[in-house]
């Protein structure tokens, strides 16, 4: 494995691994860190000699069990603050009252989508983070399209009905 | 269902019923999650700033070259040394040869050169 077929690898696979990451936490850091944990493994394999003959399944089953792991093993070993913690700070400097009223917004339908199953926002994550199809996003996630679109349609209701019952939205 | 939905903070962000503005609704709020830029890869970037350690071979061949270095230096001192030496010798020789006190000296022309006579002393 030479370094541009790595780096095709990267550019091809890395939002996706990004967008299960996420999914699964709703932090983007935390699924950054988890897309670049997955793809230094990935090359540590390679080192070895180990022969992945799918690459991407591989890099997926990686991410999802990183992921899994991550809330135990980073925040525990490091002493960090939980994500939700960290975004909750404020910054000295001065911020836009838009951006803050925006902040405020995408706050919101984070903690909305947190409230759905973790397939569900994966389903939206894929669809709308990375613009996929529903054949794409049932080849990632081993479903059928129909489960795709299923899935889709539940977690859009489910996410109109919590702006509304929450008040954040009227009609 | 129908009409449209707005956020209590200032309707800024309104999440209409109708699907394709809550689609427009969660694109925005995805791709404001995704950063932008997208990163580079860490793990090819340790790799280049680690280069690999030379081998036992390359080792091996650079302490070869380096003796070999010494070697040639070292001979070509000696032999240096040896020839300069030598060549001293020689022209010690040559000079002592060519020095011939009974010959007198001449002028331009290679005619013997005029001496006067050592003045007498004065009283």
């Amino acid at each position: 494995m030479s370094s541009p077929e790595f780096d095709a690898l990267y550019q091809k696979h890395s939002r996706e691994v990004w967008a299960l990451a996420y999914a699964r936490w709703m932090d983007a850091d935390a699924a950054q860190d988890v897309m670049q944990e997955t793809f230094l493994r990935l090359l540590k394999e390679w080192k070895k000699g180990e022969r992945i003959l799918n690459p991407r399944a591989w890099l997926l089953r990686v991410a999802r069990n990183l992921a899994e792991d991550y809330a135990k093993s980073a925040f525990r070993r490091n002493g960090t603050y939980a994500p939700q913690t960290m975004t909750g700070l404020r910054s000295r400097e001065p911020v836009p009252i838009d951006r803050l009223v925006e902040n405020e917004q995408y706050a919101q339908v984070r903690s909305f989508l947190n409230e759905l199953s973790e397939a569900d926002r994966e389903v939206l994550t894929l669809r709308y983070g990375l613009d996929y199809g529903s054949a794409e996003i049932a080849e990632i996630l081993g479903i059928n399209t129909a489960a795709v679109h299923m899935r889709l349609s539940r977690a859009r209701q489910r996410l109109a009905e919590r702006l509304t019952a929450q008040g954040v939205v009227s009609e | 269902m129908n009409g449209h939905y707005h956020l209590a903070t200032g309707g800024r962000f309104s999440v209409p019923s109708d699907n394709q503005s809550v689609d427009q609704a969660l694109r925005k709020f995805f791709r404001h999650e995704m950063p932008d830029p997208w990163p580079a890869c860490r793990a090819t970037a340790a790799i280049e700033l680690r280069k690999p350690a030379p081998g036992f071979r390359d080792l091996a061949k650079r302490y070869l070259a380096l003796a070999l270095s010494i070697l040639f230096l070292m001979m070509g001192l000696s032999m240096a040394s040896d020839w300069l030496s030598g060549r001293s010798h020689r022209d010690a020789g040559n000079i002592t040869d060519s020095i011939d006190n009974t010959a007198q000296p001449r002028d331009l022309h290679g005619n013997p050169k005029r001496t006067l006579p050592p003045a007498p002393p004065r009283k």
